[in-house]
């Protein structure tokens, strides 16, 4: 490795091309995943009509000028059920991408400086960890009943424990950093050594293994749609138009594969995106060139 | 010892860690005072427990499985061993600060130096964010570091090594404590720097007037720095004597022998090799009889083996050994 290798690349207006020369997943990524939060944001404008509106004359359009991505069971327009299906996988995506890391956060901090409750958290994080995500995801809603907020829960409460045995890692290496046991030396309160010293170093790692959760919730959203337990159907969500679409598969493929291929691209973009963040928060990583 | 009180004194210290072999006690009835204003040198190699004696200073022994077992620390006119941990707090970095021996990575990566600075004066002083940055230029001045307004805005990783210690010492410096421990300040900085620093600490001391404990294992840099010297073996004092004095006329043979392995500048006979001591710091573990210097010793006798030797007074000068033969030490020279 060269000394070019050493100098850590902070992404600037004018370093664009530069980032785009070492790091192009970053760049693709992030163009994916804002393809997919636009065509979420803007669905009301983007050519689609109600996506509940049933239409008995188009049912099983096949994709055409007027219907681009056909029609389903119901003649309901798969194109507007797919850009609005974005809402819902992305408030997932982001909603248990936060919630999974903000309680992993606390239990992780907390298990790696109070050695007693250490011991407690983290043998029932490993309790939750030998569940499997989707079978605890369905457990949690069959108690709760099927709502977009419930499986966000759900799905993080699945999450938590890998957030948290990260960000333990994390803090049991960074309490050995020298420059943490300065700040104990020079009187620093135990909560600002958390807050100014530990957190913003376990941040780096949080943002890469955050887009890792994202996608993983959109998959595990999908996955508890596809089965009936997760968006109820009248919202309209990847996952469930490839369940209703899955009975008809043999004569109308087109109702799963235009949600499928939107589930497929906003996760590898994510995905995408997570790689590239690694790459630039971790040095050992950076290229060679 | 010192019959004017003295700014600390560290009475008898004992702190002892339990490990799974047994426990050991890494620093063994410590005593010692330091004045104010004074520079008091640590010495001793790695593991006899100078480190400890530090950070017990500070009541930062990690408990378990380290405990002070015994003794007493009295600091201008407080027990520090009895204080309340939240008071303990307002001394340390206020009263009592620090630097250490890896200046790169005793500051946080990811704050710039100002803020690092301003957090340390802030901790202990009432000031607002501007008159603490204000406080955190001067005292970058004061450290002589070059540019001193970029550094501001600057993060440890643009900064090279001596000018990372230099910002420890400002950080450190910047409450104006009484005492600053300075544990191998230069042990990771190469010789010109090294110079530097330790330039900068003895103007740093006659003008604020902070007593030093130097802790160290470089005899050259305890020639320059120090007022009074106190060698440390397998945890307990040896030896304790102005600079000078220890210099030219050590009382104990491990003193002699640490001199002995110093190479001197100007000294041309070629044919004349270093002195090495033989062996390695015993293992805490097993309770030593008789004094721990007494298996690698030269001189050692019988009576060495089996009785541990009292500290004594030597000459008028404040000089003590615990050596059963320390008259004979100088002459063996």
């Amino acid at each position: 490795m060269s000394a070019v290798a050493t100098t850590i690349p902070i992404p600037e207006v004018r370093g664009v091309l530069r980032l785009w020369r070492r790091h192009p997943n970053v760049i693709i990524g992030a163009a994916m995943l804002a393809i997919a939060v636009i065509a979420a944001v803007a669905a009301p404008w983007l050519g689609t009509v109600d996506p509940q509106m049933i239409a008995p004359f188009n049912r099983l359009e096949t994709p055409g000028a007027e219907f681009w991505f056909g029609g389903d069971l119901v003649g309901r327009d798969v194109y507007s059920r797919t850009v609005y299906g974005a809402r819902v996988s992305l408030a997932v995506g982001l909603g248990v991408a936060i919630g999974g890391i903000l309680f992993g956060l606390i239990v992780g901090l907390l298990s790696g400086f109070v050695r007693w409750v250490d011991q407690v958290l983290m043998r029932v994080m490993d309790g939750l960890m030998a569940i499997p995500s989707i079978l605890l995801a369905v457990a949690l809603i069959s108690l709760t009943g099927a709502s977009l907020q419930n499986v966000i829960i759900a799905i993080s409460i699945a999450e938590v424990p890998r957030v948290a045995r990260l960000v333990r890692s994390v803090v049991l290496s960074l309490k050995e950093q020298p420059y943490v046991e300065a700040a104990i030396t020079s009187g620093t309160p135990f909560v600002l050594i958390l807050l100014r010293h530990v957190l913003p170093n376990t941040l780096a790692p949080l943002l890469v293994q955050g887009t890792y959760i994202f996608a993983s919730a959109v998959l595990t959203e999908a996955i508890l749609s596809f089965i009936g337990a997760g968006t109820p159907p009248s919202t309209p969500s990847w996952g469930n138009i490839i369940a209703e679409g899955r009975t008809v598969f043999s004569i109308a493929p087109h109702i799963v594969l235009f949600p499928g291929l939107a589930l497929s691209f906003t996760v590898l973009g994510v995905n995408l995106l997570g790689d590239g963040l690694r790459d630039i928060f971790d040095p050992r990583y950076v290229s060679r060139t | 010892m010192n019959d004017k009180q003295a700014l600390l004194s560290v009475d008898n210290l004992t702190v002892t860690f339990r490990t799974d072999h047994g426990v050991v006690p890494a620093v063994c009835e410590f005593s010692y005072a330091l004045d104010a204003g004074e520079t008091l040198a640590i010495v001793g190699e790695s593991g006899s427990g100078k480190s400890v004696g530090a950070l017990a200073l500070m009541r930062l022994i990690h408990d378990p499985p380290g405990r002070i077992s015994e003794g007493s620390i009295q600091f201008d006119g407080r027990s520090l061993l009895s204080l309340p941990e939240g008071e303990m707090q307002k001394i340390r970095g206020n009263e009592i600060a620090m630097i250490f021996q890896e200046p790169m990575t005793s500051l946080n990566p990811v704050l710039t130096i100002a803020e690092q600075i301003v957090e340390a004066v802030q901790l202990h002083q009432n000031l607002t964010k501007k008159s603490a940055r204000a406080r955190a230029l001067e005292m970058l001045q004061l450290v002589q570091i070059s540019e001193p307004e970029q550094r501001l805005d600057q993060y440890p990783h643009e900064l090279s090594g001596g000018m990372c210690q230099r910002v420890m010492i400002a950080m450190a410096m910047a409450c104006t404590p009484s005492i600053l421990i300075a544990d191998e300040p230069t042990t990771a900085l190469d010789v010109t720097i090294q110079a530097q620093i330790l330039d900068l600490m003895r103007d740093l001391k006659a003008r604020l007037g902070t007593a030093i404990l130097l802790i160290t294992h470089d005899l050259g840099v305890v020639a320059e720095m120090a007022d009074r010297v106190l060698v440390i073996y397998a945890g307990r004092k040896v030896e304790e004597a102005p600079v000078r004095e220890l210099l030219r006329s050590p009382r104990h043979p491990y003193t002699l022998g640490l001199l002995g392995a110093m190479p001197r500048l100007g000294d041309t006979s070629t044919d004349k090799r270093l002195t090495e001591i033989p062996g390695s710091v015993p293992s805490l573990l097993e309770p030593i009889t008789g004094c721990a210097f007494a298996p690698r010793c030269t001189m050692a006798v019988e009576r060495c083996h089996v009785e541990a030797p009292p500290l004594e007074r030597h000459g008028d000068a404040e000089h003590v050994a615990a050596c059963w033969r320390s008259d004979e030490v100088g002459t063996v020279r």
